[in-house]
Order: C-alpha cells, then sequence, then structure tokens
C-alpha cells in the first residue's frame, strides 16, 4: 500500500534567499534563511500567513533553526557562529529573545544545534568536532556537558545534532561518517557508530528514543537501535545527497529531504519508502513534519527554491 | 584584419598627469624636511596607514594609526619609512622600479610593499602613479596584439604555447583586440595551461576569446591591464573562472572589486567582471548523477580555516545590497559553509574537459 500526499500549500518567497533550516511548533513554522531575518508563518490559518518577521536576527543569515516539542522554546544559530534563543508568549504568538551563546575562540563556532523536549536543554556542535550541551532554562546559558569526540585537531567537524526525547542521549553526525551517542546523565560517549563512510548531514531520534536514523552523502538512511547501539536497517532509495531528517510524531513515518529537490516518506515497519515528492529540483535544505492536532498529518519541505511547502495526507482512499 | 579593432590608448597622458602631480606633491613635502633640519625642528613626513580590511561602513580601529612619519623614529619601520628615497627617484626617471630592485634593500617583500602602499595611500594615488609596480606575473594567451611604448615593439599573446607575461598596463600604447568576442580570467595556473596549449581561444565554440591567469590572488599590472581592457572596450564580457571555495569567492571579488587595504588603487577594477563558476549549481549537477560510479570525487571537505574565512568574507559584504551578483556572492559562501565542502576547477576534468564544460557556460552567458 503506498501513501498519498498532496501539496496542499506553497508560501513563494518565503525567504529573498536560500531557505537553509524550519522548525515547526504546534501552531507555526519558523524558517531561517541567508537573510538576517526569522520568518513565522501560522499554521492554524489555511493559508499559513507571516504572523511575525523578527529582522536583523542573524548579521550574517542563519543556518540553523530549531524547537522543543511543546512549542514554547526556540534557537537559531548564524553563519557569524552566535546562537540565538527565543520564547513565545502563548497569548499572543510572540517570539522574543531570551538569550545568546557565542563561544570564545576559534575554530569554536556553533554549528548545527538542536532542543529539548521542553527547551530546557540546547545541544550544539562546533567546527572543530565538540558537542556542547547548555542548561538555556537558565539565562546565562551555563554548559553542562562538553563532549570530545577525538583528539585535538583530529575532530571532525560536527554537522548535525539531536537530543532525545526523553533528554537521555545526544547525538552527533561528522565530515568524516562518524555518528556519537552520548549518555547526558554519566556526560560519557555511549556508542560510537558506523555505517556511512561519508558526511553525515542529519541525525533524528525516534519518538520513544529507541532508534536513531542518520543519513547525509551516502544517500542512505541508517537506523540504529539505541538499546544495544546495533545498525538494525538501511533505507535506500534517494539518488542525492540526503540533507534533513524528520521523524513522524508516531514513531511509524520517516522523512527525509535531498538535494535534488525530492523529499520522501519511508514506512519504519516496512523499510520501505512509500511516497516521493519533488515540487522543485533544487535542493531541499530542510524537512519537517507538523506537530499532529486535530488535522490529517502534514510535513513542509523548504530549500533553494526559497518557498514553504506544505504536504497534507490525502484520505479517503 | 579590421582596423576598427585596434584602439589608440590615451593612457599615458592621464598618467603622465598624475605624474606630475605627484612629483610636485613629493617635492613639497621634501621641501619642508630641508626647511625642517635647517631650522632645527624634527622633520616629518605625513604618513597614513590603510585600512586593514575593515567592513564598509564601520570605523576601521587601526592597531597602529599613524599620521606622521618621524626622524629618528620609534620603530625601525618607521625609520626606514622616512629613509625610504624610491619614489622620487622613480618618478623623475624614465625607469619603472619594480618591486624586486626595492627588495634588495630592505630584504623583505612584506615590508615594501606595506611601505609603497602606505605612501601611494598618503599621497592619494595608485603605486602606478608613483612609478612603482610590483612584478607582473598575469599570463595572457589569444588573438590579441599589444604594442608597448617603451621597447617599439610588439607583445603577440598568440605565440607560444603559454602566451605572454600580461605588461604594464602604462606601457601600452595600441591593443588589437583581434576578433575577441569574451575574456576569461581563470585563478589556476594548471588550468589556464591546459586551456592555452591547445587553444581553447581559438578553437572555443562561442567563438574567439582571450585567456588570462593571475595566477591565484591577482597582481597590481594584472588587474590595471583588465582594466585598461575593460575601459578601451567596454562591451567586451570578461568573465571569471574560480575554484569553488572561499579563496576562489575572494579572488574573484579582489578583480571585480579591489581590495579593502588597496581601496586607493582606482584604475585597477573590473565592475563588470562576471563570475562564470564553479558555483553550486555547477556542484549540484554533479551530485544528482545516477551512477554513483561515474560521479567523479570534484569536493573535499572545508577546513577550519576555509570555514573561517568564509565568514570572515560574508561579513565583509553589504547584506542590503541589490547587486544581484553580491546577493549571489553571498549566497554562495552560505551554501558553501551549509555543505561544508568545496571543489576544484580541475575535478570538472572528471567528467571529460573542461573545454566542453566552458563551451557551454560561456554558451549561457
Amino acid at each position: 500500500m503506498s501513501k498519498q500526499y498532496l501539496t496542499t500549500h506553497t508560501v513563494d518567497n518565503a525567504h529573498v534567499t536560500d531557505i537553509f533550516s524550519i522548525a515547526a511548533t504546534p501552531r507555526a513554522i519558523l524558517s531561517a534563511g541567508g537573510s538576517s531575518t526569522l520568518r513565522i508563518h501560522d499554521t492554524n490559518d489555511p493559508t499559513f500567513p507571516i504572523s511575525q518577521s523578527i529582522s536583523g536576527a542573524h548579521e550574517l543569515g542563519c543556518h540553523h533553526i530549531c524547537a522543543s516539542r511543546d512549542g514554547l522554546v526556540a534557537a537559531s544559530a548564524g553563519f557569524d557562529g552566535v546562537v540565538k534563543v527565543w520564547t513565545v508568549t502563548k497569548e499572543t504568538g510572540e517570539w522574543n529573545q531570551h538569550a545568546e551563546i557565542k563561544l570564545p575562540g576559534k575554530a569554536g563556532e556553533i554549528w548545527a544545534i538542536a532542543l529539548s523536549e521542553n527547551g530546557r536543554y540546547l545541544a550544539g556542535t562546533t567546527y572543530d568536532g565538540r558537542i556542547n550541551v547548555w542548561d538555556v532554562g537558565d539565562s546565562s546559558t551555563p554548559k553542562i556537558q562538553e563532549y570530545e569526540t577525538g583528539s585535538a585537531g583530529a575532530s571532525s567537524f560536527g554537522m548535525c545534532v539531536d537530543l532525545s526525547p526523553d533528554g537521555k542521549l545526544t547525538a552527533s553526525g561528522h565530515q568524516n561518517g562518524a555518528v556519537y551517542v552520548f549518555n547526558n546523565d554519566t556526560g560519557r560517549m555511549l556508542y560510537s557508530l558506523s555505517g556511512l563512510a561519508k558526511p553525515v548531514r542529519t541525525v533524528a531520534f525516534s519518538p520513544g528514543s529507541t532508534r536513531l536514523a542518520a543519513a547525509g552523502d551516502a544517500s542512505v538512511i541508517a537506523l540504529y537501535d539505541m538499546k544495544h547501539g546495533e545498525h538494525v536497517g538501511n533505507l535506500t532509495g534517494h539518488a542525492s545527497w540526503i540533507t534533513s531528517l524528520d521523524w513522524s510524531n508516531t514513531g511509524e513515518y520517516l522523512l527525509s529531504g535531498a538535494m535534488d529537490g525530492k523529499a520522501k516518506v519511508w514506512s519504519i515497519d516496512r523499510a520501505a519508502c512509500v511516497a516521493t515528492h519533488s515540487e522543485t529540483e533544487k535542493a531541499l535544505w530542510s524537512v519537517k513534519w507538523l506537530p499532529k492536532t486535530n488535522r490529517s498529518e502534514m510535513f513542509c519541505t523548504a530549500g533553494a527554491n526559497r518557498s514553504l511547502t506544505l504536504y497534507r495526507e490525502a484520505t479517503g482512499i | 584584419m579590421s582596423s576598427t579593432d585596434i584602439v589608440e590608448v590615451g593612457e599615458a597622458r592621464a598618467t603622465e598627469g598624475n605624474r606630475l602631480v605627484v612629483i610636485a606633491v613629493i617635492e613639497d613635502i621634501l621641501s619642508k624636511v630641508v626647511d625642517d633640519i635647517s631650522h632645527d625642528r624634527q622633520p616629518s613626513i605625513p604618513y597614513r596607514c590603510r585600512p586593514r580590511g575593515a567592513r564598509p561602513g564601520r570605523p576601521s580601529t587601526s592597531v597602529t594609526s599613524r599620521t606622521a612619519v618621524r626622524f629618528p623614529g620609534n620603530s625601525q619601520d618607521e625609520s626606514l619609512a622616512f629613509c625610504s628615497p624610491r619614489p622620487r627617484g622613480s618618478l623623475l626617471g624614465e625607469d619603472c622600479v619594480v618591486d624586486r630592485d626595492a627588495t634588495h634593500q630592505t630584504k623583505s617583500q612584506a615590508v615594501v610593499d606595506r611601505v609603497v602602499d602606505d605612501l601611494a595611500y598618503t599621497l592619494g594615488f595608485g603605486r602606478m602613479d608613483l612609478n612603482i609596480v610590483a612584478a607582473g606575473k598575469g599570463l595572457i594567451s589569444g588573438p590579441i596584439m599589444i604594442q608597448l611604448r617603451r621597447e617599439s615593439g610588439v607583445l603577440s599573446a598568440s605565440s607560444g604555447s603559454n602566451g605572454v607575461l600580461v605588461p604594464l598596463p602604462s606601457d601600452v600604447e595600441k591593443l588589437d583586440l583581434g576578433a575577441a568576442r569574451w575574456l576569461l580570467v581563470i585563478e589556476k595556473e594548471a588550468v589556464y595551461r591546459r586551456l592555452s596549449a591547445v587553444q581553447y581561444w581559438r578553437n572555443s565554440a562561442a567563438g574567439p576569446g582571450i585567456l588570462v591567469t593571475g595566477k591565484g590572488f591577482p597582481d597590481l599590472v594584472t588587474r590595471g591591464f583588465l582594466h585598461l581592457v575593460q575601459s578601451v572596450r567596454p562591451q567586451l564580457p570578461i568573465y571569471c573562472l574560480t575554484d569553488f571555495d572561499p579563496d576562489g569567492v575572494g579572488i574573484m571579488r579582489c578583480y571585480k572589486h579591489g581590495s579593502r587595504s588597496l581601496d586607493h588603487e582606482t584604475h585597477v577594477v573590473v565592475p563588470r567582471l562576471r563570475w562564470l563558476g564553479f558555483k553550486s549549481s555547477d556542484l549540484s549537477h554533479h551530485l544528482t548523477a545516477l551512477d554513483e560510479s561515474r560521479r567523479p570525487s570534484v569536493t573535499s571537505p572545508m577546513s577550519v580555516r576555509n570555514r573561517t574565512r568564509a565568514a570572515k568574507l560574508l561579513a565583509t559584504m553589504d547584506e542590503e545590497s541589490h547587486d544581484w551578483e553580491e546577493l549571489e556572492c553571498q549566497r554562495e559562501l552560505q551554501v558553501m559553509m551549509f555543505l561544508g565542502v568545496k571543489a576544484e576547477i580541475q575535478g570538472v576534468d572528471g567528467i571529460g574537459d573542461v573545454g566542453d564544460w566552458l563551451d557551454a557556460k560561456l554558451g549561457q552567458a
């Protein structure tokens, strides 16, 4: 059985240049790109209008944005190495800056970021391959963990990071193809996972924290079991570098986006692709499921064509 | 050969005028020095340090911001700068002083470069107006004939397999651009030599053209020559081919806009230069080749230095610019950082020949 998703809406020219990253909350899509502006689109309105623009958020542009699962905290990382933490006012849906993080010295710039379920913790990778975890609930944002992935000068650039929903694990993907999983309670590396020999551009924990998906230039999605750190499967079918992964709310499906503009939905049980869509031939930089509310399943894609494209699961087949 | 292709270069008159002004300014300064000495006052020469790559619109914070050079100076550099007699001598004589001559006196090219550039900046002229020019290293090949002033000779860039050295712009009396329909500036010397050896400038599907290489970051002679070509033949498209990496973007911008620390060199920019590639769209084309075995390894990971340099380049650009290519530059640097990869022009060879790729690109442009 195949799944079908319909393009339900496209926000054309959501940004003036590439959209590098999107985040989804129960009521909004946050998007970041090459300009200094962050944009928020209201997902409760079928036309997905802009509900807020934050000008000058990141002077050199923004490459990563993420949100907590509860939708109350967001974080963005700019090309200038600065990370900003944002909180939303529930009544108005307005986002305001809560904190700022910038690591001192060279090579320590923060690259990829991820927030914990309630937005209390932020994980970030660095140019020189480290992974830091900060307590952003505290406005002084103290660093509570710093993981090294190799000796000085030997670590590989940290390309992506994710925090497990239960908060216990941090996973990172690196330019040399390495995937690491750290135990946040003990502060130690739990697993060093192999299987992808090329840059790993995206890692994602499943909603139950039992599985980790990783992908990148190998064009294959590797699945790992988090109980024993075993490589339990591969999802093949993409023809280009995979840039983004996201699990559906139930963990039944995995969404992937690639540099050839194709987005795929995979059934985890069947280890098979059940849907492929490409509104564009240009690179997709970020794909995200929208948190399930009282509507059918939806996901959003964004990338080099500067638009936000929304897909809705077709029903009544 | 149509005579309309031959362009009389009137640059010398303007250069001569600037030269006389420079001589007058320097002689005024020296006259004041003599006067100071005869009255037992400490002699000084005005001296302005150039900006060191600060972002446009922001105040430069120079570590050592000097407004005058005194003797005896507070440092060896200051004494050295005061005693430098070369500019006036070179202006009065017929011969042009090449930087390497000056190097023998001080043993350090960097010191010479800094002092000469600061002097030019102080006086508000370019190096070539002082008749001091860094030794050129650029090469040119194509159906172009250059008549020189001093040697009463003619350079033929179509001779030899590697073309000829780019001449001093001020030495050029006549330029015969022949049937050239385009000019391509190539970052890498190796790529230039390969294209020159097969006479791509003659055989291109885009018609005859001119090949130039500055061998990495270009010197003032090469940039000045391209400026001259653009000014005498504004309709000739001038393209630039660089690696997909931060230095490649930096080199292209150096040709097009000049460098921040040499802003006072105005006759060396090529504003209409167009960046042909290598860009991320060229990269994407390779990455989506279905057969993995036929997908050449054109990319390599960006180093930390590459990333840092890319971020610094981004910081020098004007985000509010309405110049399409400026925005494209920013976008390319961002995509470069986002992907974490760089690529070399030679990588294109993996799919046959850079000439085929160029034919397609020049055809589109």
